[in-house]
């Protein structure tokens, strides 16, 4: 199964599904906002079975039609995981690492700002292809969750600035659930910005 | 009269009986206390009951949960995994507490602790050069995790390279890069988070001044902590008191906060009760790097630096200040406001405002202000208030005021003139007219009786039994040649006339001053002035004597 939009793309191996999504970058003004419900908005799914994937992510006409100040940006996110995502989560993957069994594994994907490539925060370049088991820790994880451990880096490729954020179901099984998402990692691929503002 | 404490009665049995809420609040007080908790431990308990059923009685009284859930919200435990909120461990300080910095945030849309609006997360990450321990919150209700998390969101700070851990989380109602602009815009959402929440931020029945308190630090920010509950101010309007501010709210204006002299000031005119009304702005820079303000509904309080003392400049005085320039312009600073027999003067760095009873606000230069400070109360000159612009009259500098005039000399000299001569001066058209500028300032004369303004034309004299009297040419040369005001002759009782017979003549109290057409003065004593009455010629003012009449009985 094919994964692709917003400069992200992704042959997803059996056993992995993912989604590439855009928050809508309206703040909403009171809780009947439609625009406001920013969860599951704008996304693109597809899952390891091999069907076909709707590659188109936010609408942009919705985002564009949001009152939003025209200086809020929000880049694209990319989750990928070895379990069904729920419609509910949040960006760092909360809501779905809750669900997740201790085989599975759950990678984002987020983008930043292109102000951001480069900085300090973001210096690393490319997106790694091999992870260090030794690495993951259940200290490093948005909320520490009984055995899961996590690791999170930060770089930019192609000029674009991300974070890839990984949480594996069992810490304590590191080694074989991290080569599992190194083969999900290797199958993703991202544009580099220069191609990017040429396609729009 | 003195009023004596009614008697007690029995109560009823309704009113013995306490109100469910507050049954309820007793009975699960006494369940959540237990045996061997201490009373400060007890009663926040309670405290937090009460809460959970002032934010959703129903809910907590229908649903299952403690009511700290109610408060603080899912995963409040230590063993939930999540990070504690700042102020829970931050002595009540909504901000970063000092070994940590922004490091990113989230935002939670139609948060009901924002009013529906949303509500955004930032994390307080631990310095790069700090130290801290992984730790649970020690709050019975906010349990959440302190300094574990190895985790950043990165949307904040990106000049700190690196990961470290979450110490805690400060909430604000206004978007991250507002409350720090060392946060970026991109927009990551968790609305998992909804429920979060801890006893020390505001509630879902929070108000806009809670809110604003929030989004300002509460006790981390410039107010500190509240000394007053929230109250209702005039208009309807809202404020609460702090110790060093105030925050305000109107539905026009939303909340704002006040604080330092500023609000100080405010406080002393009245608060909102006062001329100036509610405060339509925050604190702003003047833009000079040092001065700041506040604009009221009435007017605004200005502040030239730290250590100065905030001057209220009422709206009638500021709009004409602002029209000016403000401080950047050619006044500077208020330096004072003072309230005198019924009008006002604001003074200026450079400069000042007037207004006298019933005049309008006129603007009055540093150096006349100056020169009228120069009479103290009580002398003649001591003109009052500004009542007119500063005009040109000639080559001189004229302003009206309240018991007067300013204006210069042919020197540039510039002095206050009391009404007495002021008003027959302007009356012949001032430094402009046929008399001409003033040489000097009045001077009193004959023993304190009537007082002399000498002018490049001449001299005029005003007195109460003279009324005013102006000499000019050979005839004032021949009066003062004759010892003037201090001599023989007295004061003025008539201003130069000129005969038929083209004498100029003026009239004394001892005499009369009579210049012949070839310029020859006579200085006439009372008897010769009668004489010359009795030859049949005119008064000295030109008027013809009366026939003698005999006297009476006189056959």
């Amino acid at each position: 199964m094919q994964l692709h939009g917003h400069g992200f793309q992704a042959d997803l191996p059996r056993g992995w599904e993912g989604t590439i999504r855009r928050e809508p970058v309206a703040e909403p003004v009171d809780e009947t906002t439609d625009a406001a419900t920013g969860d599951g908005a704008g996304e693109a799914t597809g899952d390891g079975a091999g069907e076909a994937a709707d590659d188109e992510a936010a609408p942009e006409g919705r985002i564009g039609a949001a009152a939003a100040p025209a200086a809020v940006t929000a880049p694209p996110v990319m989750h990928l995981a070895t379990f069904a995502l729920p419609g509910q989560r949040g960006d760092f993957g909360s809501g779905a690492v809750d669900l997740m069994a201790d085989e599975d594994a759950f990678v984002a994907l987020l983008e930043y700002g292109p102000e951001e490539a480069d900085t300090p925060l973001f210096a690393a370049q490319g997106l790694p292809r091999k992870l260090d088991p030794r690495a993951f820790s259940n200290r490093s994880l948005q909320r520490a969750m009984r055995k899961q451990s996590g690791w999170q880096h930060f770089f930019t490729e192609g000029g674009r600035a991300f974070c890839l954020y990984v949480v594996l179901g069992d810490g304590g099984d590191a080694n074989r659930q991290v080569r599992r998402v190194e083969e999900v990692l290797a199958q993703v691929t991202i544009e580099p910005a220069a191609a990017l503002e040429g396609s729009r | 009269m003195t009023i004596a404490p009614a008697p007690p009665s029995a109560p009823s049995a309704a009113e013995a009986r306490p109100p469910i809420t507050v049954r309820v609040v007793d009975r699960l007080g006494r369940a959540l206390g237990g045996n061997g908790l201490s009373r400060r431990r007890f009663l926040g308990r309670v405290a937090v009951v009460g809460s959970a059923l002032a934010i959703g009685p129903v809910r907590y009284t229908l649903k299952p949960g403690t009511a700290y859930a109610q408060v603080c919200g899912d995963g409040s435990s230590c063993s939930s995994g999540w990070t504690a909120f700042c102020c829970t461990v931050n002595d009540g300080a909504n901000t970063c507490p000092p070994g940590s910095y922004a490091a990113g945030w989230w935002r939670i849309d139609n948060s009901p602790f924002c009013m529906g609006r949303a509500r955004y997360v930032i994390d307080c990450n631990r310095s790069p050069s700090a130290r801290c321990s992984c730790r649970c919150a020690d709050d019975p209700c906010d349990q959440r995790r302190v300094c574990c998390n190895n985790f950043r969101y990165g949307q904040c700070n990106t000049q700190v390279a690196g990961v470290t851990e979450v110490v805690c989380r400060v909430v604000t109602c206004i978007a991250p890069w507002e409350w720090d602009p060392a946060c970026n815009r991109t927009v990551r959402v968790d609305n998992r988070t909804r429920s979060h929440n801890s006893r020390c931020l505001p509630q879902r029945n929070a108000t806009h001044i809670d809110l604003k308190y929030q989004d300002m630090g509460q006790t981390g920010s410039i107010l500190g902590r509240a000394t007053t509950p929230e109250r209702t101010g005039t208009a309807g309007g809202r404020y609460r008191r702090y110790d060093n501010g105030s925050i305000f709210s109107r539905g026009s204006t939303g909340a704002l906060a006040v604080w330092g002299s500023i609000d100080a000031v405010h406080r002393q005119l009245g608060g909102d009760a006062s001329e100036l009304g509610y405060p339509v702005t925050e604190v702003v820079a003047v833009g000079d790097g040092f001065g700041t303000s506040v604009r009221y509904q009435g007017g605004t309080i200005w502040l030239r630096t730290r250590s100065a003392t905030p001057q209220a400049l009422p709206a009638r005085f500021d709009d004409r200040f602002r029209s000016a320039g403000g401080p950047r312009g050619r006044l500077g600073y208020p330096t004072g406001v003072q309230n005198t027999g019924g009008g006002t003067i604001v003074t200026f760095e450079q400069g000042a405002f007037a207004q006298a009873a019933g005049s309008a606000v006129v603007e009055v230069r540093t150096d006349v202000l100056e020169a009228t400070r120069r009479v103290s109360a009580g002398h003649p000159d001591h003109v009052g208030l500004a009542t007119r612009e500063e005009i040109t009259s000639g080559s001189s500098r004229l302003q009206r005021f309240e018991r007067g005039i300013v204006t210069q000399t042919q020197g540039g000299t510039l002095f206050p003139i009391g009404s007495d001569l002021a008003e027959p001066y302007l009356a012949v058209g001032g430094p402009s007219g046929a008399w001409g500028p003033p040489l000097r300032a009045a001077s009193s004369v004959a023993g304190g009786r009537a007082r002399r303004l000498d002018l490049a034309q001449g001299s005029l004299f005003a007195g109460a039994t003279i009324g005013a009297r102006y000499l000019g040419g050979p005839v004032l040369t021949a009066y003062d040649g004759a010892g003037g005001p201090g001599g023989s002759l007295g004061l003025p009782t008539s201003d130069v006339v000129q005969t038929r017979a083209g004498q100029r003549r003026a009239s004394f109290e001892g005499g009369a001053i009579v210049v012949d057409p070839d310029g020859t003065a006579n200085v006439l004593s009372h008897r010769d002035a009668r004489a010359a009455g009795s030859s049949g010629a005119s008064r000295p003012d030109g008027t013809s004597p009366r026939t003698q009449r005999p006297p009476s009985g006189t056959p």
